[in-house]
């Protein structure tokens, strides 16, 4: 056992509390210095981070080879049950899936001509604090600014949380603190959708009224306006439209892009520029 | 090399694997937490004072490389050092899995307090209804590493602690 130092602890412990909830306190009100020191903390280490992650490259292969079988299996079922489900409803509903391709036609024009960097996924952050969040190999180099709208050409993906000199972090649709304006493409109705966390899904629970026709199937797109997101980016389609809803309606959106499976992204360039 | 010179190796070292091949090594999409673990040591070996010092300054070095707002870690990782110096004297001459118990325990509980007060900030990056199964996971998981990080961290903590102290592990087994 160490030798306890004749100091009180307690004291110490408070102080150090004290100090940790000035810096939070710093945080939240947008104190620029303690932003700048963590950016600046982590492009000192990232030379570091790459060589070592260059180093161990074979181990993190053989690691995810053996601890991501399992996944790798599920997502292969999971592709298979979608197929199967795709294929189902094309011979069942000719004239539906004929409108939904004119539709997302018609919605694909403006977002593919949007420019945009494309960056590699790297990884995600250390630790478990940060879930739904990946990490892309550009930054403020390559003219990324925090805030910026990601998107693949399945439809939206996220923004950009954090930029740092040579790499960034997505927080990703699904992220619990994610918001988009989306609007329904029959209807024409908006509303402001939400990540609670699940994979895959987005949460339409504001804007819509409790007796706006949904159906199943319905393309939501973003609504644009002063969002960081252009208009007419697809966001999903709708599977839940929550048709017994008395008062709240909670419409369940699943996302047209994949966010289990990315590896390439697009960053949108400022919206202005669009 | 002084303490603090020690400490800064060990935390930026700490800091660069637990951002390069740490984010890989995963298990059901949890992960080790490196810095909770030096801060669970710092209590461990360099008693109450040393280990709060050095995890606060390990909780920051964590704020910043998970892209947490600076002070969430920093607030959690002194506690538990402090925490765990105390609980040190009932553990010193236990086995070594009841050790290890602890370390699981102390990993978990600094991972369910982190979200806690992360939620309580507004930040909901955490999956509550998978949380208890990730905080023990991540503290099995962690424990894992307990064993050449603790030689590191004794050295890194420990320089200037009195002789006497060593004559006291002597009979612990440690």
């Amino acid at each position: 056992m160490a030798k306890r130092s004749s100091e009180r602890p307690r004291v110490v412990l408070l102080v150090l509390m004290a100090a940790a909830l000035s810096l939070l306190t710093a945080q939240f009100r947008d104190f620029l210095p303690v932003d700048d020191f963590q950016q600046g903390f982590r492009d000192v280490i990232s030379p570091f981070r790459k060589v070592i992650d260059r180093a161990t490259d074979p181990f993190q292969t053989v690691w995810n080879g053996i601890f991501d079988y399992e996944n790798v299996n599920d997502e292969n079922e999971r592709l298979q049950v979608e197929i199967a489900r795709m294929r189902g409803e094309e011979l069942r509903n000719e004239a539906d899936r004929e409108l939904l391709e004119r539709l997302l036609g018609e919605v694909d024009i403006d977002y593919l001509e949007l420019k945009t960097v494309v960056a590699r996924i790297v990884g995600v952050p250390g630790g478990n604090y940060n879930s739904h969040i990946v990490e892309i190999n550009k930054g403020t180099d390559n003219g990324l600014k925090e805030g910026a709208g990601v998107i693949t050409k399945a439809g939206l993906v996220g923004y950009l949380h954090e930029v740092d000199r040579s790499t960034a972090l997505v927080r990703l649709a699904t992220h619990p603190d994610f918001r988009v304006g989306v609007r329904l493409i029959n209807s024409q109705d908006e509303g402001l959708a939400r990540g609670n966390g699940s994979p895959g899904l987005l949460i339409l629970d504001a804007g819509i009224n409790v007796d706006t026709d949904v159906s199943i199937g319905e393309v939501a797109v973003t609504s644009g306006g002063r969002s960081i997101f252009p208009q007419d980016i697809p966001v999903g389609r709708v599977i839940d439209p929550d048709l017994e809803a008395d008062y709240a309606r909670s419409i369940e959106i699943d996302l047209s892009a994949s966010l289990e499976n990315l590896s390439f992204l697009n960053v949108i360039l400022d919206p202005r520029e669009n | 090399m002084n303490t603090w010179l020690r400490v800064l190796t060990l935390l930026i070292g700490a800091a660069i694997l637990q951002s390069s091949i740490f984010t890989e090594i995963r298990v059901g999409g949890t992960g080790v937490e490196l810095l909770l673990l030096i801060s669970v040591l710092s209590g461990y070996h360099g008693g109450p004072l040393r280990g709060a010092y050095v995890s606060f300054w390990s909780g920051l070095v964590n704020d910043c490389i998970v892209a947490s707002p600076l002070g969430i870690h920093a607030l959690i990782y002194p506690a538990i050092a402090v925490a765990v110096s105390n609980l040190e004297e009932r553990f010193i001459n236990e086995k070594s899995t009841v050790r290890a118990f602890g370390i699981v325990l102390a990993v978990a509980t600094g991972v369910l307090l982190t979200a806690g007060v992360g939620h309580i900030f507004g930040e909901g990056t955490f999956n509550t209804s998978s949380l208890p199964e990730t905080a023990i996971v991540a503290g099995v998981m962690t424990t894992l590493f307990s064993k050449p990080l603790s030689s590191i961290v004794k050295w890194a903590v420990s320089i200037g602690i009195p002789r006497e102290v060593k004559t006291h592990f002597a009979g612990g087994g440690r």
